[in-house]
């Protein structure tokens, strides 16, 4: 029925009171007249709701009628509603209690003020909000050595999600100077201490990120820096020509000495053939090269160097004293020598007609940024280049006005071993690489995408007996010889006295010919290429009377290029003619599987051995 | 080994036995900046002779010489590379553009053909190598006297 307008007169007739009545709608009554008066209508939306406890819900209220249209608001007939059901204010904004109720439902209804009070009532029921989730992580307080990892662990509960976010410093996943952290909560500290050396690793939670918890990690003073085989700086090209295979390199932290300017340097190549530290200028950007400490003669000279390599390559550049970061050793001054400075004059007719080979001042032909010499010697050169009736006129020069002659260089200003500076740790190096496959390993560390497994990445562990992680433990020690050799090595029956060494900087086991083994050269890369892998029986021998054997084998280098790996343990290469005279160029693939000791000459060796020159243990 | 020859002074004076070139007749060519400070010796073996030179620095170069007096090896050990150009004359080119053209990094420099046969590697401060023309080997002479 239809509310009709009728007139005041006739309306007072028609109030009829109707008790108990939920819905008065339009219904009319029959006044004493027989004319149908309306009553007031109120409508009350939305008519049910959910309301969060604590959280308000607006309802609005219609009401029809032409004698009030004046609304008041209940809750469960409360007018205004009260703290245990909610309130209700007078335009209809009701406000769920902090606590649900029991039963949790309520009925907030809008009356009308008129005489019969019709209303419009809703049911509300009232939810529990949810649980904020907490954060836990452990451990809360801990520390690792620099150039090592620790692993954390995060808990979250109250939410769907237990992801988290893991930051350091509030860098999410860290950074290179403070360390990073992978998404499952392990973190790798740098090389070098942060400063300050305390960070605070902290997991946020995905699913509430106002939710976290954070623990500190001191990094402290390590022995450890770890080595990667990853093709190098030109490698993954998609060009095989420039992928550095058995490449091992690490990261350098290069200071202005006493001070806290630092370049971190990575790709450096790790060397224990040679000696001495040599970084590209070009691997310099935010610390100034000439701010370095220069070096010079006692007339004002800059001292520069020209150093060769066994192939025939070589670098030139000046030298300069600096503070070197590794693992976290530190050598606070130490002369190290740059390279590719096109300010500095290379000289025509003294290291170039020296060296025929390539000139390595860029990364294309040097493969990496630089070279970490961790040899068995502290100079370079020694007393060869310090002057006097010895003096070999070589590697060292002074330019005055731009023509160079060579230089005699006392000891103390010649390119150094930087292990042999370190404060602690400083009587030499070893190298632990892990076992890989004879197929090769895609790069070190590795990690199997099925999870099934994981290569890691190599260890230089700096210190000879020093630290809980460097002793010699059953390792046979060999003394090398004045060159800094092995003496002997017996090969096929024949002893070879003409000296064989252990390099990492050499990336294949480089002995013999392929006429004496029986095997053929590759025929599109410098390597060996047996039909089937080669077995290479050595026998070792040290200055002090002791032997070993080595078991090697060399594969077919074009099958293992093929792999797209980027480390063997049986990569060869020619060394000779197969005379006894040859040499036994031991690389990189030597190393795998082994933790190889190399101790630098004036140092105590292991043993009670008297090692004058140096040794090797293994 | 008996020092037969002791010629640093005659070195000094500039009136010397020559220091010569792989494949080029001893004497052919005037000695080098870096071998006048040091000693020659004269090894004489069965069907061949050797000149050394010790330089002061302990470097040693070896020059093989024929019965007819034709350098058909050199080799050496030293704490720097020695002057190749004038050791290894017009062979000389043939290092020089395989040493160029290399692409792996470390080990030695190795080359094998009929006529030549070069070898040069070892570490920085301790280099050796060697270089023979077969085709001058002596006769009842092989490439193992090269050291």
């Amino acid at each position: 029925m239809r509310a009709r307008k009728v007139s005041p007169g006739a309306l007072a007739g028609l109030l009829v009171v109707m008790a108990g009545a939920i819905f008065l709608a339009a219904c009319s009554t029959t006044s004493s007249t027989g004319n149908v008066i309306p009553l007031p209508v109120v409508t009350i939306s939305p008519v049910s709701a959910s309301v969060q406890a604590g959280q308000p819900m607006q309802f609005t209220a219609t009401v029809v009628s032409s004698t009030s249209t004046t609304i008041s608001w209940s809750v469960n007939n409360v007018l205004g509603g009260n703290s245990t059901l909610g309130t209700v204010s007078t335009t209809g904004l009701y406000m769920a209690p902090a606590a649900v109720p029991n039963p949790p439902t309520v009925t907030v209804a809008a009356t009308s003020s008129a005489e019969t009070h019709p209303y419009g009532a809703a049911i509300v029921t009232i939810t529990a909000p949810p649980v904020s989730p907490t954060v836990t992580v452990t451990p809360t307080d801990t520390t690792t050595p620099a150039g090592t990892s620790a692993q954390f662990s995060a808990s979250v509960n109250g939410a769907a999600s237990t992801a988290v976010t893991w930051s350091v410093n509030g860098v999410a996943g860290g950074s290179s100077t403070l360390g990073m952290i992978t998404a499952s909560g392990l973190y790798t500290a740098p090389s070098a201490l942060p400063s300050p050396p305390t960070v605070v690793v902290t997991a946020t939670s995905q699913a509430d990120t106002s939710q976290a918890a954070s623990a500190t990690l001191e990094v402290t003073a390590g022995n450890t820096a770890p080595l990667y085989v990853n093709l190098g700086p030109n490698g993954n090209t998609g060009n095989p020509a420039t992928n550095y295979y058995n490449g091992l390199f690490t990261t350098v932290t290069v200071c202005l000495p006493a001070t806290q300017n630092c370049q971190i340097i990575p790709n450096i190549l790790v060397d224990t053939g040679s000696v001495g530290l040599r970084i590209l200028d070009s691997a310099f950007s935010t610390v100034p090269v000439d701010e370095l400490g220069i070096i010079q003669d006692s007339n004002g000279n800059q001292i520069q160097e020209c150093v060769q390599f066994g192939d025939t390559s070589y670098a030139w550049g000046p030298i300069f004293y600096a503070q070197v970061e590794v693992g976290g050793e530190t050598a606070t001054s130490v002369p190290i020598q740059i390279l590719g400075d096109t300010t500095f004059v290379v000289p025509a007719s003294s290291c170039l007609s020296l060296g025929i080979g390539p000139n390595l001042d860029n990364v294309a032909t040097l493969g990496a940024n630089g070279i970490l010499g961790v040899g068995t010697e502290v100079q370079d050169c020694g007393l060869n280049c310090a002057g006097g009736a010895t003096f070999s006129g070589y590697p060292y020069y002074i330019c005055p006005s731009n023509v160079c002659q060579p230089a005699p260089v006392p000891l103390v200003q010649q390119v150094a071993n930087p292990v042999a500076f370190f404060a602690k740790d400083n009587n030499g190096v070893e190298i632990v690489l892990p076992s890989i496959s004879v197929t090769g390993a895609p790069t070190l560390p590795f990690t199997k995408p099925d999870g099934s497994g994981l290569i890691p990445a190599g260890q230089l562990i700096f210190g000879v007996g020093t630290e809980s992680n460097n002793a010699v433990g059953s390792a046979t020690v060999y003394a090398l010889n004045a060159n800094g050799n092995f003496p002997t090595i017996v090969f096929n029956g024949d002893t070879h006295t003409s000296d064989g060494f252990l390099d990492t900087g050499s990336n294949a086991l480089y002995v013999s010919d392929p006429t004496t083994l029986g095997i053929v050269n590759c025929s599109d890369n410098p390597y060996y290429c047996p039909a089937t892998p080669l077995p290479l029986d050595l026998t070792l021998e040290g200055a002090n009377g002791s032997s070993g054997m080595a078991t090697l084998s060399i594969a077919n280098a074009d099958d293992l290029i093929a792999t797209g790996s980027a480390a063997f343990n049986d990569l060869g290469g020619a060394s000779g003619e197969g005379l006894s005279t040859d040499y036994f160029d031991l690389g990189l693939p030597f190393f795998f599987g082994n933790s190889v000791f190399v101790g630098i000459a004036g140092t105590t060796a292991p043993a009670s051995v008297s090692a004058p020159n140096g040794y090797y243990a293994f | 080994m008996k020092t037969t020859l002791r010629v640093l002074l005659v070195l000094m004076l500039g009136t010397l036995p020559a220091w010569a070139t792989l494949g080029e007749h001893e004497g052919s060519v005037s000695l080098d900046q870096q071998v006048l400070r040091g000693e020659i010796e004269e090894e004489v073996h069965a069907g061949y002779k050797i000149h050394v030179m010790i330089t002061a620095d302990g470097a040693v170069i070896r020059e093989y010489v024929s019965p007819q007096g034709k350098v058909f090896a050199i080799s050496w050990h030293a704490h720097i590379l020695p002057d190749l150009q004038q050791l290894l004359g017009s062979y000389f080119p043939r290092v020089r553009q395989a040493a160029q053209a290399r692409v792996q990094h470390g080990g030695p420099l190795v080359i094998e053909t009929p006529d030549f046969v070069y070898f040069s590697g070892g570490r920085m401060m301790d280099f050796h190598g060697r270089a023979f023309v077969p085709g001058l080997l002596p006769s009842n002479v092989t490439a193992e006297v090269v050291r």
